[in-house]
């Protein structure tokens, strides 16, 4: 059982406020996850639960407070900035279609520019070559972007697009940051069918970020569920998504409403705390909203245990408690 | 060429870009036949003193003995070679200072800011007046001039493009940038500038129409470009320093007042239609208002 990309300890601290009220904001929190080969993995969560600002980190544009990303067991340096080598082998898929190209350039230059500034080929027969054969896998062809401005192409073409753009040197790791929220309903299979067919195909591993858990548990092997920067759960995506362990996944799994018209969607769901509050919690951030939270929650951080394959963020696990 | 085509098709349907664009071809033109004057700029007494405005001369003499019409010439041509300096190397402190702290951000950012609000809070027409006094020998040069205005003009602009670049670091089209493997050097230069240029642009005009304001202020105080060079501020200060409304001369006085009105009308319209132009939803505006 190899590892492709391996993070530990992750943790971004974020201060906010004035100079003279500061507070700090852990965004990330001691975020530890790996990927293996061929293997889709789903990082879900809430929106603003650190699962964009891990793929940042990941890929360079943030810099972590501490932690460390190892690249097929070789440590990566944290720090921000170029990443030459390291983006050779793991791209990206960004949420929005519409703002992955430049308006003011033809949708056609930043493939040119992923070929050159990679060496793939600098023949440009070759290049365009290379460009149709991958856009084929999306179901696209150059002639469709060819000279086209991305306001000329429809989300859908523009997503599937960006996509062709990432897999043009062959990268082992994708990290997909909600590529399929801003795409109807109807592409939003396809493209995720488009991970699972690459997956098996060619082997590539897939880091698929998104708050759906729908797609989640049809395409990912396994999954690890995102609270307030910190792994609350995370296991192999039958496991994690049928038998929730821990209150939180059980929470998520009730928000899905069931497609029964008999059924009233009567649960009633309460917010006592801001994102902001919940962020400065002391112990498990989940407490304020925890059906079952108890004393020790509210002090201290749960430690990570291992139930049936699953690791779980919970006190309620915890054996020396009991 | 078809592209340059449209964009002037859509200028041209407003009025003030008509103007203005006819104002600154004939301005332009003036400023490009001082080169075929037969009187020398700075020479006196080469034609009879205080003619009123005839055929021969069409804007008259001066009580200096100079043909005011071929002396607009050159003052328009003078005027503009400061304008230009100004505004080009102002735009590329502006450009260069506001892209680096936008894109780069942390302490670089806060130096360069710093410096900016610095120059931009500085009272810098009494500093421009002590440094004319001090260096008058280096000011007196039209490029130099032009030069000493970028120093204290670049401020604001800086600003304004390193806000710009702020906001389009963060798009997502950047970081596509980044994963396709491109330098910080290209991403700037193929990405970002694109979207800044628009403002290099209005903003250059404007600042050419505040360099030769400032030149017209700093020659008015007797500072500056050397008195005897004529800029449309020295042509304004030699009239009335000879009394020229007093000797009835009113076109040698009348000459630089209206070219520096026509001028910075032409310019102040240029700069709003064509920011108008790059601004759609102040163009839609105009047009729904003219309904």
């Amino acid at each position: 059982m190899k590892k492709i990309l391996e993070i530990q300890n992750l943790t971004k601290v974020y201060s906010i406020g004035s100079l003279f009220s500061r507070s700090k904001i852990t965004a990330v929190e001691n975020v530890s996850f790996y990927i293996k080969p061929s293997e889709i993995f789903t990082l879900a969560g809430e929106s603003g639960c650190g699962k964009t600002t891990t793929a940042k980190i990941i890929l360079g544009f943030e810099e972590p407070t501490s932690g460390k990303i190892l690249f097929e067991d070789n440590p990566i340096s944290i720090k921000k900035g170029k990443r030459y080598h390291f983006l050779k082998k793991v791209q990206a898929v960004f949420q929005n279609p519409f703002e992955s190209f430049n308006p003011l350039l033809t949708v056609d230059d930043i493939f040119f520019e992923t070929i050159y500034n990679y060496r793939v080929t600098t023949n440009k027969e070759e290049a365009i070559k290379l460009i149709d054969e991958k856009l084929k896998v999306v179901g696209l062809t150059f002639d469709d972007i060819h000279g086209r401005y991305p306001s000329e192409l429809s989300g859908g073409q523009l997503q599937r697009a960006s996509i062709a753009r990432s897999l043009l040197i062959d990268p082992s790791v994708l990290i997909t940051d909600e590529p399929v929220s801003m795409v109807d309903a109807s592409l939003r299979m396809s493209i995720v069918n488009l991970f699972a067919k690459l997956k098996s195909q060619i082997g590539l591993s897939v880091i698929y970020i998104t708050h759906d858990l729908a797609t989640a548990y049809y395409v990912s092997d396994r999954i690890a569920i995102m609270f307030r920067g910190n792994i609350v759960e995370m296991g192999p995506v039958d496991e994690v998504l049928i038998r929730p362990k821990h209150p939180y996944t059980k929470l998520l799994r009730e928000s899905i409403p069931e497609a029964d018209p008999q059924k009233k969607w009567d649960k009633e769901i309460t917010i006592t705390d801001v994102e902001y509050e919940e962020y400065l919690r002391q112990g498990c951030k989940f407490a304020g909203r925890c059906p079952v939270a108890m004393e020790i929650c509210k002090k201290e951080v749960p430690k990570e245990i291992l139930v049936d394959d699953v690791l779980v963020k919970c006190h309620m696990y915890d054996k020396n408690f009991e | 060429m078809g592209k340059i085509k449209a964009i002037f098709y859509d200028l041209f349907k407003d009025y003030r870009f008509i103007i203005a664009f006819i104002v600154v071809l004939l301005l332009t033109f003036l400023a490009i036949l001082s080169i075929f004057s037969p009187y020398h700029p700075q020479r006196m007494y080469q034609v009879t003193r205080g003619l009123s405005p005839s055929l021969q001369h069409p804007l008259g003499t001066n009580w200096l003995g100079q043909d005011v019409f071929w002396q607009l010439t050159f003052a328009i041509k003078n005027s503009l070679i400061i304008a230009i300096v100004a505004a080009f190397f102002s735009r590329i402190i502006a450009v260069v200072v506001g892209i680096v702290s936008g894109y780069k951000g942390g302490t670089t950012d806060r130096v360069l800011t710093t410096i900016g609000d610095t120059t931009m809070v500085l009272p810098f027409l009494i500093i421009l007046i002590i440094i004319s006094m001090i260096l008058k020998d280096w000011t007196k040069h039209l490029s130099n001039l032009g030069l000493l205005l970028a120093f204290f003009s670049w401020a604001w602009d800086a600003r304004v493009i390193r806000s710009q670049v702020l906001s389009l670091r963060e798009r997502e089209f950047i970081l596509v940038s980044v994963l396709s493997g491109m330098s910080t050097f290209k991403i700037v230069r193929k990405q970002l500038l694109p979207h800044v240029l628009p403002i290099v642009f209005t903003t250059f005009i404007n600042n050419m129409s505040w360099a030769i304001g400032m030149e017209i202020t700093l020659a008015y105080l007797g500072l500056g470009i050397d008195p005897t060079v004529p800029t449309i501020g020295t042509m304004l200060q030699t009239a009335i320093y000879r009394q020229a409304l007093f000797l009835g001369l009113w076109w040698w006085l009348a000459t630089p007042i209206v070219t520096a009105i026509l001028l910075f009308v032409a310019l102040y319209w240029l700069s709003v239609s064509i920011s108008e132009y790059l601004d759609p939803r102040a163009r839609f505006q105009r047009i729904g208002l003219r309904k």
